[in-house]
């Protein structure tokens, strides 16, 4: 399966890769953005399985990327990872399509437990 | 949750034991960091219902750590931008768990970091409001929440 990981903060998507390969996840393809725009262009050569993507982000962010993935009928399951993790946002989250929202700071379990029912 | 009661403890050690493993504790009484010590500061601006920012500095020596720890890296091998990055977005988990405290209708601007020696960070119409000091590896990590005086966001006022 293929893994799109959308952030800003080569740092973040370092730290979302370790954590996936901690958690068990580490034999799936994975995929980098920096930004929405980016992750279009990466959705629009090969829709991944999973996307986990940042809320805050230059050019596009998080939440306008999701809402042109489905305005393109795109159903790849999509969960943030995000600080953005007020009850306000996280049901902004789920209106707007998301599967999830880990909030960061996260930690392996998380993870696991969030990530195994969208990754054989 | 009110900026009085705002556990900026909880915020920071959530971010560096559990997604870091760096050492942390608070440090009320470590001492200041020398005068003309080299530091990175990264800058998160919350606006909306409530409007301020968390300030988050880090001597160059933890940055360094702290990048690292981020990327899986040697210390030495890191480049000025990884250390930046790292600040930035430790700053951005800060300024995000700070704004979830304080509840409300909000949004964080995207970090903006700043570094070198014997530098000031200033935001005119700005006080602080809550600060806290932690240790970590013999460095001392300094927090500073500082809230606009008006409704206005203070990512967007201009200077008179």
């Amino acid at each position: 399966m293929k893994i799109l990981i959308v952030d800003d903060s080569k740092a973040m998507r370092m730290i979302v890769m370790r954590h996936l390969r901690q958690a068990g996840f580490g034999n799936h393809a994975l995929e980098e953005a920096s930004n929405g725009v980016e992750a279009l262009a990466s959705v629009n050569a090969g829709t991944p399985d999973l996307i986990l993507c940042d809320w805050n982000m230059p050019e596009m962010n998080g939440l306008e990327f999701l809402k042109a993935l489905r305005s393109k009928s795109v159903k790849v399951p999509f969960g943030f990872v995000t600080t953005e993790s007020s009850p306000e946002m996280r049901q902004t989250a789920v209106t707007e399509g998301a599967a999830f929202l880990i909030a960061k700071p996260f930690t392996v379990e998380t993870f696991e437990t969030t990530l195994s029912p969208f990754l054989k | 949750m009110t900026i009085e009661t705002l556990d900026l403890n909880a915020a920071v050690v959530g971010v560096f034991e559990s997604m870091l493993a760096l050492p942390i504790a608070v440090a009320d009484e470590f001492a200041d960091a020398e005068e003309g010590s080299a530091a990175v500061t990264g800058v998160i601006s919350i606006s909306g219902d409530w409007n301020g920012a968390v300030i988050v500095t880090v001597p160059n020596e933890l940055a360094r750590q702290v990048a690292a720890a981020m990327f899986a890296l040697d210390a030495d091998a890191l480049t000025e931008a990884e250390i930046q990055d790292a600040v930035g977005e430790l700053s951005n988990m800060v300024g995000g768990a700070t704004k979830t405290m304080l509840g409300g209708s909000s949004s964080i601007s995207l970090p903006s970091v700043t570094e070198g020696v014997r530098y000031r960070i200033s935001i005119p119409g700005a006080r602080e409001v809550a600060n806290a000091r932690f240790e970590s590896n013999g460095s001392l990590l300094t927090i500073s929440v500082v809230q606009g005086a008006s409704k206005q966001p203070i990512a967007s006022r201009k200077p008179s």
